[in-house]
């Protein structure tokens, strides 16, 4: 069986779509993870002692668990005790938080880093604890820790194709329809991979900018 | 010089230059050190002298000029697996101690000394221990040898250091400022060592900011300065009769006044 | 130093510490007791009944499978990787372009397409077919290499360029110098980040259920697929995983302490 590429065309439309629900995904699963992570690093850093424990806890659960698992039980389980909530919002909820405790790690260490000096300075200038970190620490924690935070959101990109295990209609799950009409599955992963290759290319040029910029505010 | 008549110097090196990139490091530089002699290389921040050592032991390459280890050549035009082999076998010839010790700090003080006898000179693990035990004792230190050089200060690290080179049974020790960074303290058992390895008749080239050491010790002070050796004397006409004003001004700086 | 903190905060630093394991498993109950008005069917997975019994027998004879493939697959990636990072060393532009290459694709390709890939567009290709075992296999070696091969990379650049110069001073040739100096140390430096690669392959290896390996996910999808309760399953399947990363987690601890040892005081 040779490889023929043309069958791609007939499925262009499909595939672009799955492209689409891809960068959707992960658009909107990075927002949420990076909100939620700076939530979470705020909360074991200087939320009530009460509150630290639980939400540790849940952080390690999202990190000691496959997500796919963290997918099946928020989609399945969920409805399971009567709570539908569409499968997009599953996807973006699973992979959001999933990584939300990757990033809270991340951000917890780059403020921890900074804190004692530039709190210190801050709060002598006479600002409160929240401006204090609002306008100071997080921004400057942010800033330096955007190249592991951009490595957990490259792969946040790909680990967006879980998402097809649950019925989202992304990338693999467009080219796994097509295989299954088509039955051409080398075409179709390759195809598959490429736009997964493009789009971490422009997901690295983003980022790199992200950081230049970053790197240009020291 | 005490080197005998019609043998060859241990150590010859002509017109040697090296440049990174527009900064010219090594312009000309001619040294001899005869066989047992003593060099001390003295002169300013930047002046070349560890870029000349490191060239001595092809661990930078040169642009131009040659060097000569006990007659052969050190830098030649090789690439490849000819290159390692004649640089790896040059360099077992040549001892060489840096200012930051760089002992290895996953193997014990006795492995540091014994690993290199047995991968480059083929001797098997218990006489190359023997032999790192020899020369632990003539450093001083051969109770430290279960140690890691962690747990050593920073002046026996250095002595281990040393014995670890010599343990290569080199012709030559090349020093790149053994004792700058050491405690004052300290600084004196390194030395000890290192005099009693001038008396036992090693030739040695030592890059140092101990001037008592080059007085007492050296047989030649050569001075360098931008790349470029400017004086070489026996040290008690060195400092009382420097020629240069360029010498005498780093002379009278470095001895405090 | 730098290289490793920044290797760890890429990779999350999953590794968890044992006061932690306790709070995990609270907060795994926890979940469980808050119920509503749901109510629960924790007897498919409890140990008292007959029935109970048999699923958790059933759920758990995928454990081996589980571990056997995360084993295999570390036990040969992690040297591929340190192969394929030692080009990635190298002075030459073209000779560094080869890990370049693999690195760069391997780690844009999602794992579950790549195994798809391998699993059903691979015997296209070479006219073989794989077992589910063996693509599932071939899909974590590979992808494990790449990430392992960017560690091994960062650690040994990480090494002081004393080490290297003083390893060249006595003689030592590339081969020796990098087996007994370099790499020994790169080692100890990155196992903190390989124990966490080690966490994710574990993980990671649940996206084989896909293709059919009968690993811990099978189990609990089948399993559900009978007796529809998901939410206990997979509950019980979350603790499983996170027993598995808790004794990795304290295995890599161990090692680094037995390594670090006297070592650095
Ligand atoms: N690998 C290199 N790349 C570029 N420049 C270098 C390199 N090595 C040395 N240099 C430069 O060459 C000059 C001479 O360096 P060298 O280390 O030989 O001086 P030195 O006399 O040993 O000084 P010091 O007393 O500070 O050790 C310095 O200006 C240094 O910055
Ligand atoms: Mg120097």
């Amino acid at each position: 069986m040779g490889l023929d590429f043309t069958v791609l065309a007939d499925y262009r439309g499909v595939l672009a779509l799955g492209a689409w629900w891809t960068a959707v995904l992960t658009l909107a699963a990075a927002a949420l993870s990076l909100g939620a992570g700076i939530l979470v690093a705020l909360a074991l850093l200087h939320g009530p002692r009460w509150l630290a424990l639980p939400v540790r806890g849940l952080a390690g659960l999202f990190m000691g668990t496959p997500l796919l698992l963290q997918l099946f039980l928020i989609y399945f389980g969920l409805a399971q005790l009567g709570i539908d909530i569409p499968v997009l919002a599953a996807g973006i909820l699973g992979l959001g938080l999933h990584f939300a405790a990757y990033n809270a790690e991340v951000i917890r260490a780059g403020i921890g880093a900074l804190e004692a000096g530039q709190a210190e300075a801050a709060r002598s200038l006479g600002l409160s604890r929240m401006q204090a970190m609002r306008h100071v620490i997080l921004p400057q924690a942010l800033r330096d820790t955007a190249p592991p935070l951009g490595g957990n959101m490259i792969a946040l990109l790909k680990e967006s194709s879980l998402v097809s295990v649950i019925g989202i209609t992304e990338l693999v799950h467009a080219a796994q329809r097509g295989i299954s009409e088509t039955y051409r599955p080398f075409e179709f992963y390759i195809a598959a991979a490429a736009v997964y290759y493009v789009l971490n290319l422009l997901m690295e040029a983003a980022l790199g900018r992200i950081e230049r910029r970053a790197e240009a505010s020291r | 010089m005490s080197d005998a008549p019609g043998r060859t110097p241990m150590i010859e090196v002509r017109g040697a230059r090296k440049a990174f990139g527009a900064a010219e490091v090594l312009r000309g530089i001619d040294l001899t050190v005869g066989r047992g002699e003593i060099v001390a290389i003295i002169g300013p921040s930047g002046s070349g002298k560890s870029t000349l050592l490191r060239a001595i032991n092809h661990l930078e390459t040169l642009d131009a000029g040659e060097i000569r280890l006990d007659g052969r050549r050190v830098n030649l035009p090789l690439r490849g697996r000819a290159f390692e082999r004649h640089v790896n076998a040059l360099r077992r010839q040549i001892g060489m101690v840096f200012q930051q010790f760089n002992l290895f700090p996953h193997l014990s003080v006795l492995d540091n000394l014994a690993l290199a006898p047995m991968r480059a000179r083929g001797l098997d693990r218990q006489e190359a221990r023997a032999l790192a035990t020899t020369y632990l004792e003539r450093v001083h230190i051969p109770e430290q040898a279960q140690k890691y050089p962690a747990q050593l200060s920073g002046g026996q690290q250095q002595r281990v250091a040393i014995a670890r080179a010599l343990c290569m049974r080199p012709k030559i020790m090349l020093f790149d400022e053994p004792t700058s960074a050491l405690d004052p303290e300290m600084i004196k058992e390194v030395l000890d060592v290192m005099v009693e390895l001038a008396e036992d008749g090693m030739t040695m080239i030592v890059v140092t900011h101990e001037m008592g050491f080059a007085r007492e010790v050296a047989d030649t002070i050569a001075f360098m300065d931008h790349g470029r050796i400017v004086e070489a004397l026996p040290p008690a006409q060195f400092f009382t009769a420097a020629r240069t004003e360029r010498a005498q001004l780093f002379l009278s700086r470095i001895l405090g006044h | 130093m730098g290289t490793r903190s920044r290797a760890a905060a890429c990779l999350g630093a999953a590794s968890i510490g044992r006061k932690n394991a306790l709070v995990l498993i609270l907060t795994a109950s926890m979940l469980g007791g808050c119920s509503g008005s749901y109510s629960w069917g924790w007897y498919v997975v409890l140990p008292t009944t007959a029935q109970g019994l048999s699923n958790i027998q059933f759920l758990l004879s995928g454990l081996w499978q589980t571990v056997a493939i995360s084993l295999c697959a570390v036990a040969i990636s992690a040297p591929l990787g340190l192969l394929v990072a030692l080009p990635g060393l190298a002075r030459n532009r073209w000779i560094r372009s080869i890990n370049r290459i693999y690195v760069e694709i391997i780690r844009s390709i999602p794992i579950l397409a790549l195994m798809l890939w391998v699993h059903y567009g691979l015997p296209i290709l070479l006219g073989i077919n794989f077992s589910a075992f063996t693509s599932g296999l071939i899909t974590l070696i590979v992808s494990d290499s790449a990430f392992t091969a960017e560690i091994f990379r960062a650690g040994i650049q990480s090494i002081d360029k004393g080490q290297h110069e003083a390893a060249e001073a006595l003689g030592l040739n590339y081969r020796d110098k990098m087996r007994d100096v370099i790499v020994p140390q790169a080692i100890r430096r990155i196992l903190p980040a390989l124990g966490n690669q080690f966490v994710y392959i574990v993980k990671m290896s649940s996206i084989l259920s896909i293709v059919g390996v009968f690993e811990l996910t099978k189990k609990a999808n089948e399993l559900t697929t009978t007796i529809y309760r998901p939410l206990e399953i997979y509950t019980f399947l979350c603790l499983e995983y996170l027993v598995l990363v808790l004794i990795i987690s304290a295995g890599v601890r161990r090692l680094e302490r037995w390594l670090t040892i006297d070592r650095r005081a």
